[in-house]
């Protein structure tokens, strides 16, 4: 099968590897892709691809048999995704430099992303041009998170812990287990099913809440979750 | 310009032992710790006068940005951060968050030491730290 192995780039001839040629492993689970990139990258003289792999397993085995300058891969797999052959080869210390391949990407995948080292977060609908330009960014041990909101993930994480710290504080595991409730939208009769309590009990824990977190509305409680973090 | 008691959390050995020789000669006493679990234990035991914190440290127990989330329950140490994303962070985090959490500065990788000597020198008077 063509596509059932990580399998040495065909893109070039005999080309001998320099010191200056950027050794690349590549990673999508659409063999259409994998073909648009070798076909994008096979035309720069500096770049060769030496495996191109089409589910994180198979990744895995590549960056552990080729150690490529770069692995350039796809958040966004069935099976193990990117960040989980990332977080498989940081278990077994081993770290490429890394530019990660997303249609989109969410903020926990953001900062997760960043956590586990990657260089570059590219947006598939970038340029190509530029995403050659930034594989080489990163081969030379530059970071590339133009446009990505890595700030913002970062900031919404942090928010969130502070915000659920001071919930926890303020509330009791149940009464915060109930405004966790509340924040997904379930209402009362729902909250008590999932609970095994009476309707009564989640009222009077609710009474509870809004003292406690000084508030007087439904609405104004499931807008303080949110703005906690909490959901 | 006095001397402060520094925790450096730095995973890059490299850049570690510069900071520590330059800030050493600075009259500065430095800790230095290549993890935020060792960080915290430090921190616990002997609060310093100002943390210089590295964020993303994928070889350690607890890297920067999750010991960055505890220390924002605990005592207001200043923080300067010290990232390959500096300028991102820098331009993104809000104000107020960075006061939250007492953050001073951030500075990007590649920084100069002149640049990490006078955040620390700033801190004096700002009055946050000393």
């Amino acid at each position: 099968m063509e596509l059932a192995g990580p399998k040495a780039s065909l893109g070039k001839k005999a080309a001998p590897l320099s010191a200056a040629v950027i050794r690349l492993v590549i990673v999508d689970d659409h063999a259409v892709v994998l073909k648009g990139l070798q076909a994008l990258l096979g035309t720069e003289p500096d770049i060769a691809v030496v495996a191109d792999c089409t589910t994180g397993e198979l990744a895995i085995k590549a960056v552990v048999e080729h150690h490529p300058d770069v692995l350039v891969l796809d958040l966004r797999m069935p099976g193990l995704d990117g960040l989980g052959v990332l977080r498989v080869l940081n278990e077994k210390g081993i770290r490429p430099r890394t530019v990660l391949l997303a249609a989109e990407i969410d903020d926990d995948q953001m900062l997760e992303a960043v956590r586990l080292g990657v260089a570059a977060v590219v947006l598939k609908e970038m340029a190509p041009p530029r995403l050659i330009e930034c594989i080489r960014k990163v081969n030379a041990g530059e970071r590339w998170f133009d446009g990505q909101p890595v700030g913002r993930a970062l900031e919404a994480m942090l928010r969130r812990e502070r915000g659920l710290r001071d919930l926890r504080q303020a509330l009791t595991n149940r009464e915060l287990d109930i405004v966790r409730m509340i924040a997904l939208g379930l209402r009362n009769a729902e909250i008590a099913g999932r609970l095994c309590v009476s309707e009564g009990t989640v009222k009077s824990h609710l009474h509870h809440v809004y003292e406690k977190l000084g508030v007087n509305s439904r609405m104004d409680l499931l807008l303080l979750a949110q703005q906690k973090g909490l959901k | 310009m006095s001397s402060k008691r520094i925790l450096l959390v730095e995973d890059d050995p490299t850049l570690r032992a510069l900071c520590v020789e330059v800030l050493e000669n600075q009259t500065h006493v430095v800790v230095a710790v290549d993890d935020g679990a060792v960080a915290l234990e430090e921190i616990q035991q002997r609060p310093p006068d100002v943390i210089l914190l590295d964020l993303v440290m994928p070889r350690a127990r607890l890297d920067g940005i999750a010991l960055l989330s505890l220390l924002s329950a605990g005592p207001r140490i200043p923080i300067i951060i010290l990232s390959a994303l500096g300028d991102v962070l820098a331009r993104e985090l809000s104000s107020e968050l960075t006061k939250a959490l007492a953050i001073t500065a951030i500075l990007g990788k590649p920084f100069s030491l002149e640049a990490l000597s006078r955040e620390i020198d700033r801190l004096d008077w700002a009055g946050v730290s000393g």
